[in-house]
């Protein structure tokens, strides 16, 4: 009997909450759009994820107090219109960012955000048959094919690795043809730069193509056979996608087996923006010299007017917990478009009237050339079927313990 | 040659850590006949400790040691106490069941606590370089193969001449017969208990050492249990050797076969080849009992 | 099943069926009516828990003939689910074939890849099973990575809509009445298939397997169909999935989720086909719970608790009812049935 009691008690709580589950979001007062999207705060995004989130709080709460975009900018955000940010951890499962989607975009959400690729590559087609524009930190050649709505603001990787190929090539002195081998993660990610097209293009500037040695995407012990595979085949340049949990250890066993640029046995070891330099310099100290990554961002002291104002911005809004995370420049740039991208719409299309494929046409669309002041390697451009934001990639290395930038190399729109 | 030298000494030392993984899970095995799918759970969670201890409190190798082993020996305590011994006489499903369920909580309280951020102590354990020739051993590994073979050592001696150790090998053994001869049960649970969460601990600042720690970390587990199916179930023994065969196989695997391959990556999903061929041709393992059942 | 006193079964069919009384069939009727309505009164987003749930239904109830009834433990059931998927997805998108040809392929693809992989559950059982079916969902995920040629490998590929006919099911409403159709079939042959001979020697196999194998069963056929069925199931579902992603790539079966619908299994209750419906209702209704908790929490404490939320609450939720309640919802939900049968003379010893 007190058990059913019990029971019927744990309905009526259930019921309740399946009401505050279920119920429409309350309509806020005045003006108010929404940016956002899904994070993935759990699953191995969630470092990544937790900086990207901060620096959307920021921003949102930094352009409703100033109206300004960024203080290198002269346009303003409209003053009678807040922006309130919305979001949802998805787990980085599919299944959950479909109906956080829906969630979302019944709340009347006009632009969105995708995180990693397992949910991105599920959101792609309802984003694209819904309007919706999605910036988005995975970048994979999956995007291009064909090319949808959902917008990358770093290089896509096979443009990184042709970057640094090229980079690579302009520093080679020897006559022989240097020996190009891909190290690369073990997973979806690392495996999109095994490309025929990629391939083809780094024998077209001169390399001679070895083959590939997989790591995990989190290696529990060094990868030694396969630095060692790279040694006996005589490999003059590594290049892979991985993330810092692989690129660190990865670089930590190669200086153990004498292999690095400025080392006995001469190799250089470049990787796709994932492996964030910043993060790396840290962590490695002077032990990482010589590594490469393409596409990524610049550190926390670069001069850039870009860092100084997120600097800024961490320091005013949460002085206490300063992320340090270089993905919050990810983050912020995310944000930066999403907002732009409404602001354009706004000009076009009267606020009551906005839908998402308004935001879309009339704004990601027309973003050209917006002035991140430095935090992508160019200023962004979109269009239809233009989703990598960047036109150029940014190459840089770690020498003496410090992120050098080398420049600046076209991107090859290899995919 | 020196290649193939070396595939087999970094397989080598790859296969210890694997096999004081393993240990950890066939000591569980062994005395309450529970399967602990956390076990790659408690590395992580030692990784992290390792981290705390280490980089954050600044304390010297043997203290955060000391610290890492005393708080993995109270989350052992506590795990038994709160979530097995409530599941004493149900099915094997429910205790399996039950071990996810603690490893999900495992990684959530890792996230709550990390962050579930990437964390390293690059070059802050002691390093021995070994050089033979052509061939050299990465330094944790050799520190993990000192661990390791002291730990081992340890357990060894433990399951021979302690009381409680021969209390643990007779609970495998015949439970009403033990709990007839007065020996508490639920302390041979726990002991074990604490022993695989230490143990798990211990590997896992090892492996942090290595290559730092991150929640995926926990999926070295899985590997284990390969090493484990392998080995035989209930035995020790069987667990180093087989380690070690897996180690060296998964290198060779790597180093010869995955170039050969359009995908690659073989040297990820060889273990599980291993285990599907073994339980197909040899379910009880190289040093397993085989398993008599009566109706 | 105990029924209201009144109640008369005179021949065999009626003593067998599942719908005794007019009550029970208006009540069926009842819930039909009211699921199939659901369109016209939900939101999208309703319509797509729901669709998901119809498909976590399918898959739960595969892996409860295999799990619940038959007793052979698979943490493998998503790898299942992926060759389904990748088989139907190839066969629309790659070779045009139309739908209702590829699922039926789909399904068996995935069947007879249980029926591989269950090829070690003649000599082994409990744990080693267990590995082996671990081993089997890397095993394809692997092998589907392979194949790039056809799978598309790690970047994976496009797949069309569900289309019969000339109707493609391109609505949130059209795809959720295909997945309830299929669910309800699944259901009804659920429930069926543990009333057949194969049910009951299920059933036998897992209380004690040597004593079924005196009796007679053989355990080399049984065991065999208990892993095709289930894998059967898996296929459907896995395809359904994969149209209603409209892409088909790795990422999307991920190894943990095999662990979450062995979860569903517990918190239904093993072996009872209601059970594998309450179970797949109730944890798919707590991820969202947690998902709109999330934000909420995140602001008034952390990110970070927002982020270990969705892991602790579900692991608590399973260990809580492996000690508070093993037998699952479907258990409580019996209670509350001879309560009501015998109410007002109800008494605590209802079991």
């Amino acid at each position: 009997m007190a058990k059913i009691r019990l029971m019927l008690v744990a309905c009526v709580i259930m019921m309740v909450m399946g009401l505050f589950l279920f119920s429409p979001a309350a309509n806020a007062a005045g003006k108010t759009v929404y940016i956002g999207g899904t994070m993935s705060l759990t699953g191995p995004y969630a470092e990544d994820s937790a900086a990207i989130l901060a620096a959307y709080e920021d921003y949102v709460k930094y352009v409703n107090e100033t109206k300004n975009l960024a203080p290198w900018r002269k346009e303003k955000w409209p003053a009678d219109i807040t922006i309130e940010l919305l979001w949802r951890d998805d787990e980085l499962k599919p299944a959950k960012a479909l109906s956080i989607y829906e969630e979302l975009k019944a709340k009347g959400i006009l632009v969105y955000r995708a995180s990693g690729s397992p949910t991105a590559l599920a959101l792609k087609g309802r984003l694209m048959q819904d309007g919706f524009g999605a910036p988005s930190m995975s970048t994979g050649a999956f995007l291009m094919k064909p090319p949808g709505t959902i917008l990358t603001y770093y290089p896509i990787y096979t443009d990184d690795m042709a970057a640094v190929a090229d980079w690579f090539k302009e520093k080679w002195t020897e006559k022989r043809k240097p020996r190009v081998a891909y190290l690369t993660a073990d997973n979806a990610m690392g495996k999109s730069i095994e490309i025929p097209e990629l391939k083809a293009y780094l024998e077209k500037i001169g390399y001679e193509f070895v083959g590939i040695q997989y790591v995990p995407l989190i290696p529990t012990s060094p990868p030694t056979t396969q630095l060692m595979w790279l040694k006996q085949n005589k490999v003059d340049l590594a290049l892979g996608i991985m993330v810092n949990p692989g690129s660190q250890p990865t670089v930590k066993e190669m200086v153990r087996l004498g292999m690095g640029p400025h080392l006995d046995y001469k190799i250089t070891f470049a990787c796709g923006t994932p492996s964030h330099l910043p993060v790396f310099a840290r962590a490695m100290g002077k032990l990482g010299d010589g590594f490469v990554v393409a596409g990524g961002f610049p550190d926390w002291d670069d001069q850039s007017p870009g860092i100084k104002f997120i600097n800024e911005l961490q320091k005013k809004y949460h002085p206490n917990k300063i992320a340090t995370h270089t993905q919050y420049n990810g983050g912020m740039l995310e944000a930066m478009t999403q907002v732009e991208a409404l602001r354009l719409a706004l000009q076009q299309v009267p606020f009551d009237k906005l839908k998402p494929r308004d935001v879309l046409e009339h704004g990601f669309y027309k973003i050209k050339n917006l002035e991140t002041g430095g935090l992508s390697s160019t200023p962004l451009s979109y269009g239809p079927g233009k989703i990598e934001g960047v036109d150029k990639v940014r190459i840089d290395q770690l020498q003496n313990g410090k992120v050098v930038k080398q420049g600046v190399w076209p991107a090859r729109h290899i995919y | 040659m020196t290649f193939f030298l070396q595939l087999l000494v970094t397989g080598f030392a790859l296969g210890m850590v694997y096999a004081l993984i393993a240990i950890g899970f066939v000591i569980i095995l062994k005395c309450s006949n529970a399967f602990n799918i956390a076990q790659g759970h408690f590395v992580l969670i030692g990784g992290y400790l390792g981290y705390t201890f280490l980089v954050p409190f600044h304390l010297p190798i043997w203290a955060a040691l000391f610290s890492a082993i005393v708080a993995a020996a109270i989350l052992g305590l506590l795990i038994e106490r709160l979530t097995i011994r409530p599941l004493v006489g149900q099915s094997e499903l429910a205790i399996i069941m039950m071990t996810i369920a603690l490893a999900s909580v495992l990684e959530g309280l890792a996230t709550l606590v990390w962050g579930g951020e990437y964390k390293t102590y690059h070059g802050v354990l002691p390093t021995i370089t070994l050089k033979l020739g052509g061939i050299s051993l990465p330094p944790e590994s050799l520190i993990g193969l000192i661990v390791s073979i002291v730990a081992m050592v340890m357990l060894m001696l433990l399951f021979r001449y302690t009381k409680i150790g021969l209390a643990m090998r007779a609970t495998a053994e015949d439970l009403q017969v033990v709990q007839s001869l007065g020996i508490r049960a639920t302390t041979v649970y726990a002991v074990s208990w604490v022993i695989a969460s230490v143990v798990g601990v211990i590997g896992g600042i090892l492996l942090g050492g290595v290559s730092g720690v991150m929640i995926p970390l926990a999926e070295i587990g899985l590997k284990a249990f390969a090493v484990v199916l392998l080995g035989g179930v209930n035995s020790i023994g069987g667990a180093i050797v087989a380690g070690i065969i897996l180690g060296m196989l998964e290198n060779i695997a790597a180093g010869y076969l995955d170039p050969l391959l359009p995908g690659g990556g073989l040297a990820q999903v060889f273990p599980f080849v291993v285990m599907i061929i073994v339980l197909i041709f040899r379910p009880y393992g190289l040093f397993g009992l085989t398993r008599i059942e009566r109706i | 099943m105990s029924l209201r006193s009144g109640t008369f079964h005179e021949n065999y069919a009626q003593d067998m069926a599942i719908l005794r009384t007019r009550l029970h069939w208006g009540m069926l009727f009842a819930f039909l009516i009211l699921l199939f309505t659901c369109p016209l009164f939900f939101s999208d987003r309703i319509l797509t828990i729901m669709t998901m749930i119809g498909i976590a239904i399918i898959s739960v109830h595969g892996l409860n003939i295999l799990t619940g009834y038959c007793g052979q433990i698979s943490i493998g059931h998503v790898g299942f689910m992926a060759v389904g998927a990748y088989v139907s997805a190839i066969l629309t998108a790659k070779f045009g074939w139309p739908f209702w040809a590829a699922l039926p392929c789909a399904a068996m693809a995935a069947g007879m890849a249980g029926l591989i992989f269950g090829l070690p559950s003649l000599k082994i059982k409990g744990f080693y099973l267990i590995m082996a079916t671990i081993a089997a969902h890397f095993i394809i995920i692997w092998l589907i990575l392979q194949f790039r040629d056809i799978t598309g490998g790690p970047d994976g590929f496009a797949v069309p809509k569900p289309k019969i006919g000339s109707f493609v099911f391109n609505s949130k409403a059209s795809y959720f009445y295909l997945v309830m159709i299929i669910a309800c079939l699944a259901t009804f042959m659920a429930v069926n298939i543990i009333r057949t001979r194969a049910g009951r020697a299920f059933v036998a196999i897992r209380d004690n397997d040597l004593a079924a194998e005196v009796m007679g069963i053989n355990l080399w056929i049984y065991k065999l169909q208990a892993f095709f069925i289930g894998c059967v199931y898996a296929g459907v579902a896995g395809a359904l999935l994969v149209h209603y992603y409209g892409f088909a790539s790795v990422d999307q079966f991920a190894f943990m989720d095999s662990v979450w619908y062995l979860g569903m299994l517990i918190v239904g209750g093993m072996g009872s086909t209601i059970g594998a419906v309450f179970g797949a209702v109730s944890l798919k209704l707590l991820d969202e719970l947690v998902t709109v908790v999330g934000p909420i929490l995140s602001a008034a404490v952390a990110a970070q608790a927002a982020a270990s939320l969705a892991l602790i609450t579900r692991g608590l939720v399973i260990m809580l009812f492996l000690i508070f309640e093993p037998r699952g919802l479907a258990h409580r939900w019996g209670m509350i049935k001879a309560y009501y049968r015998l109410w007002p003379f109800s008494h605590e010893e209802l079991e």
